[in-house]
């Protein structure tokens, strides 16, 4: 062969070469490298250029789902209503009064929060400032705003994996919660207390549709004219009336109890109260929308296996 | 010299006289009245025939839920709506008179700043199995707002604008103090927020019997102080000449309106307007000076609440519409007819 | 029947008082005359009880802080307005220390007659608030005298009302005094004052200057002294003093 053809031939082979390793690099790099990651948020789409090293979460839903796919050693400090997990590392930092400073200057490299505008402040644009990166994952509406969230923040922190597990191991276990108490729970009337005044949650908000997929009946429903956003305060006689038979206490943790709402005028009489089917909810269950939610679930289909 | 007699008189139709003796009859004949509506409408519907049965303590009345209902519910709640609007339309009443100022109400010396601090302070304290008591709370936070407000005003206390001035400067500290541990214990927020706005909701019979010695009590003693309260419209000076000692009486009214006023507020929150709106109200009505009129005020001042009230329970059924928000719907327009109408220099 | 013996007040460091001796006979008229701050207003008003003093005020004999107060009717020199009240309700107000209108037979009566007296039955319906300063002055002044009390302390009774008034007003006063009124008031009207009183008793600095007689003190040199020469007295034609201030004309 002459060697001017031998030439080509060559470059043509590194080329090609080059070209075929490119390619399946890029290939690759689609399927096996995490970041660069685009992540979209109700802030509009961030870009994480790599894995965080020094997450600051100022929202306890936010800091559970970190902690449960594995980020936790990524976490920088958690904010003072995070408590779950235990080892998080706490802070002073608050969600609902954020001093942007104090934020800043623990230098983090993403910031979670879950309610970013708070009127005097925007903490997204004042990290922005700092040049900090924020994703806000607001409160869920819904089950499926729940699994979104943690697959967003699977993919921003390099456990997307992990995340998908998580899901699809909470899928699993809500389903089987329902399923193990299907033919009871369809029967029965129940009302969700937020306070003793006595202020409910309709079947519109989250935790009303949690109850709602065990088929449960919320008696706050008839009021639910009276908020927006589902939270209707509700008078006395017509909760003796309905006489529901489930009450579901979510201020215990502020002290109400089967004792007290016994002691209440004219509710010694409930259903509820005389078959003991008041139930004081754990702390934190009703207000946050994690991993946990499984637990909830779970927690529900247990009351409801005990009714008599 | 002109003939003033000439000008045209809206109380030539019915005389002064005449006027002062009607007006507690149609009072109370209006309590009666709004005391039977309110027992008989509600979120939920009772049988009339039942229900007048039961009342009555015949037999064939109503039983089971519907019976609770009415007795341990409907019936004391409305009750308390009574005595606490005559407590708060009383003290307002009264303390117009003490400080010669039309626009005094039963909150002035700080009492609401006070109750409400208390009432937060309650809220926060509250743990699995530790319930401090809101009520308790409130009434005392109202009481020490006026000592601390009589306090500041110092040896100056005889003085209505010191007293004024003091009660403002106190109630905008201990505002200043809520809002701060508000901000600390934000979940505090809404049951706060709600208690200020007045809740007649979780009434039993246990809080009637709680209130109702304060009210009446109270309500007494201001019914007595009365005719002598007309003396205070005067300055000190002349008010001595009648045989009053003025910083005494004045004294004695406030601690009376006080507690009157700090029981309501314990009992049902932070209801306004009732204090200010019925006392104008009664005395542009009946043309009588402020302390004549008092019973009658009272007695208007329960009437009024009762039906707040039944409108705080019917209006958006079943949920409930806080009392605060009904007293501020009807008495603001009321309020503005009466500011117009004392325009004309007529009485 | 009024009696001042040695009366001293002290506010805040200063001495309003120094050592005020005083005596108005049952039936008496005495007037306080002198310049703005001399004290007159406090005398009256540590009669009533509303100052604290060191000394004694006796009224008919008796230590005022023996005495019921309602034995003494008090006409401010500046009354409080109160909002919301009519003529004759205001004028009634006097007849409080009588107890209310079922165990007071007479005070319909008494207040109707004095709202008449003073030309105040037409409008009194109206509002107090409402009143022009003399209108309100002569309620006032019907409230008081519906007190029937046995002393009467004025304070610039006719400051505000005009010259027909005054006469008419004081007149009704004066009538008074034949069923025992005693009277003691302050007036810087001093012709006027000599018209109706029997005694004047002149102050400055918070110290009786001099008193006697109308005359006798208009015609002598301490008024001149205490008003700083600034004054004329003249006769009129029942022979009482009348007494002005004199304005130093540029030329004559």
């Amino acid at each position: 062969m002459c060697s001017r053809l031998k030439k080509t031939i060559a470059v043509g082979a590194a080329v090609g070469i080059a070209l075929a390793s490119l390619t399946i690099a890029s290939a690759s790099a689609k399927t096996t490298k995490p970041f660069p990651v685009k992540i979209k948020t109700v802030l509009g789409v961030v870009t994480i250029k790599s894995a965080p090293k020094a997450i600051i979460s100022l929202s306890p839903t936010a800091t559970e789902v970190l902690f449960a796919i594995g980020a936790g050693k990524q976490v920088l400090a958690v904010d003072d209503q995070s408590n779950y997990p235990a080892k998080a590392p706490h802070s002073k930092l608050s969600g609902y009064t954020p001093n942007l400073e104090a934020i800043a200057g623990m230098h983090p490299d993403l910031v979670v929060d879950s309610n970013d505008n708070q009127g005097g402040v925007v903490i997204s644009t004042g990290l922005a400032k700092f040049k900090i990166q924020t994703i806000e994952q607001p409160s869920a509406d819904k089950l499926s705003d729940t699994y979104s969230q943690i697959v967003a923040l699977g993919a921003a922190t390099g456990h997307s994996k992990e995340a998908s597990k998580l899901v699809i191991s909470m899928k699993k276990r809500i389903a089987a919660a329902i399923a193990s108490v299907k033919n009871k729970s369809k029967a029965l009337t129940y009302f969700h207390e937020l306070d003793p005044t006595p202020y409910s949650a309709t079947s519109n908000t989250f935790i009303g549709r949690v109850y709602s997929a065990f088929g449960l009946k919320n008696i706050a429903d008839a009021a639910a004219g009276a908020d927006k956003s589902g939270y209707p305060q509700i008078t006395n006689e017509y909760l003796v009336a309905a006489n529901p038979d489930l009450i579901f206490l979510s201020d215990a943790q502020y002290g109400e109890s089967a004792d007290t709402v016994k002691a209440r005028p004219g509710f010694s009489g409930l259903k509820a109260v005389q078959n003991n089917d008041v139930i004081a909810l754990p702390a934190d269950y009703p207000s946050r929308w994690g991993p946990r939610i499984a637990d909830f679930y779970e927690f529900i289909a247990q009351v409801i296996k005990k009714i008599g | 010299m002109v003939n003033q007699s000439a000008i045209p008189h809206r109380s030539e139709i019915f005389s002064d006289r005449l006027r002062a003796r009607l007006a507690p009859i149609i009072a109370v004949v209006l309590l009666i009245a709004a005391l039977l509506l309110a027992v008989a409408l509600g979120p939920v519907q009772l049988d009339m025939g039942k229900t007048a049965h039961t009342l009555l303590g015949l037999r064939g009345g109503l039983v089971g839920t519907d019976r609770t209902i009415l007795l341990d519910l409907r019936l004391p709640r409305v009750v308390l709506a009574a005595l606490v609007g005559a407590a708060l339309a009383a003290s307002g009443s009264a303390y117009q008179a003490v400080f010669r100022n039309p626009l005094a109400d039963p909150y002035l010396l700080g009492v609401a700043a006070g109750a409400g601090l208390g009432a937060t302070i309650a809220f926060i304290g509250r743990d699995p199995g530790v319930t401090p008591s809101v009520p308790i709370f409130a009434f005392v936070g109202g009481v020490v707002a006026v000592a601390a407000t009589l306090m500041i005003a110092g040896r100056r206390s005889n003085d209505p604008p010191t007293i004024l001035l003091a009660g403002i400067a106190f109630g905008a500290f201990a505002t200043a103090i809520q809002t701060y541990l508000q901000q600390r214990n934000s979940a505090v927020l809404r049951p706060v927020y709600s208690w200020i706005l007045g809740q007649l909701n979780g009434a039993g019979w246990s809080a009637v019997i709680d209130v109702a010695p304060y009210i009446l009590l109270s309500l007494l003693a201001l019914h007595l102080l009365s005719r002598r309260m007309d003396a205070l419209l005067l300055s000190d000076d002349e008010a001595r000449s009648l045989g009053v000692h003025p910083a005494r009486l004045r004294m004695m009214v406030i601690i009376v309106a006080t507690l009157a006023t700090s029981t309501a507020v314990a009992a049902s929150g932070l209801i306004g307007f009732v204090g200010i709106v019925i006392p104008h109200l009664i005395r542009s009505l009946t043309h009588q000076a402020t302390s004549r009129a008092i019973s009658t005020i009272a007695v208007a001042g329960a009437a009024f609440l009762v039906l707040a009230d039944l409108g705080g329970r019917t209006i958006v059924a079943p949920a409930e519409l806080p009392i605060g928000v009904i007293t501020a719907f009807v008495g603001a327009p009321f309020f503005l007819f009466v500011l117009r109408t004392r325009g004309r220099g007529l009485v | 029947m009024i009696d001042f013996e040695d009366v001293t007040v002290r506010l805040s460091g200063h001495t309003i008082l120094d050592g005020i001796d005083l005596h108005v006979d049952r039936g008496g008229w005495a007037c306080l005359i002198g310049p703005n701050g001399a004290g007159k207003t406090t005398v009256l008003r540590s009669a009533i009880g509303g100052i604290p003093f060191t000394g004694r005020i006796r009224i008919g004999g008796e230590k005022i802080n023996r005495i019921d107060p309602s034995r003494i009717a008090y006409v401010s020199q500046r009354p409080a307005i109160p909002e919301g009240m009519s003529i004759s309700e205001y004028v009634r107000l006097g007849r409080f220390p009588f107890g209310t209108p079922r165990t007071d037979h007479r005070g319909a009566k008494i207040v109707s007659e004095l709202l008449e007296e003073l030309n105040l039955d037409s409008i009194e319906r109206q509002s107090v608030s409402s009143l022009s300063g003399g209108e309100f002055q002569r309620c006032v002044i019907a409230r008081a005298l519906v007190q029937e009390a046995p002393v009467l302390l004025l304070d610039e009774p006719t400051s505000a009302l005009d010259l027909h008034r005054q006469i008419a007003v004081l007149d009704v006063i004066d009538r008074r005094r034949r069923d025992g009124l005693t009277v003691l008031s302050t007036m810087h009207d001093i012709t006027l004052a000599g018209m109706y009183s029997d005694k004047f008793v002149v102050m400055d600095h918070g110290r009786v200057v001099v008193e006697g007689a109308p005359h006798e003190v208009a015609n002598g040199v301490d008024l001149m002294r205490t008003f700083g020469g600034g004054i004329d007295v003249l006769k009129n034609l029942d022979g009482l003093p009348v007494v002005f201030p004199r304005r130093e004309t540029p030329n004559t």
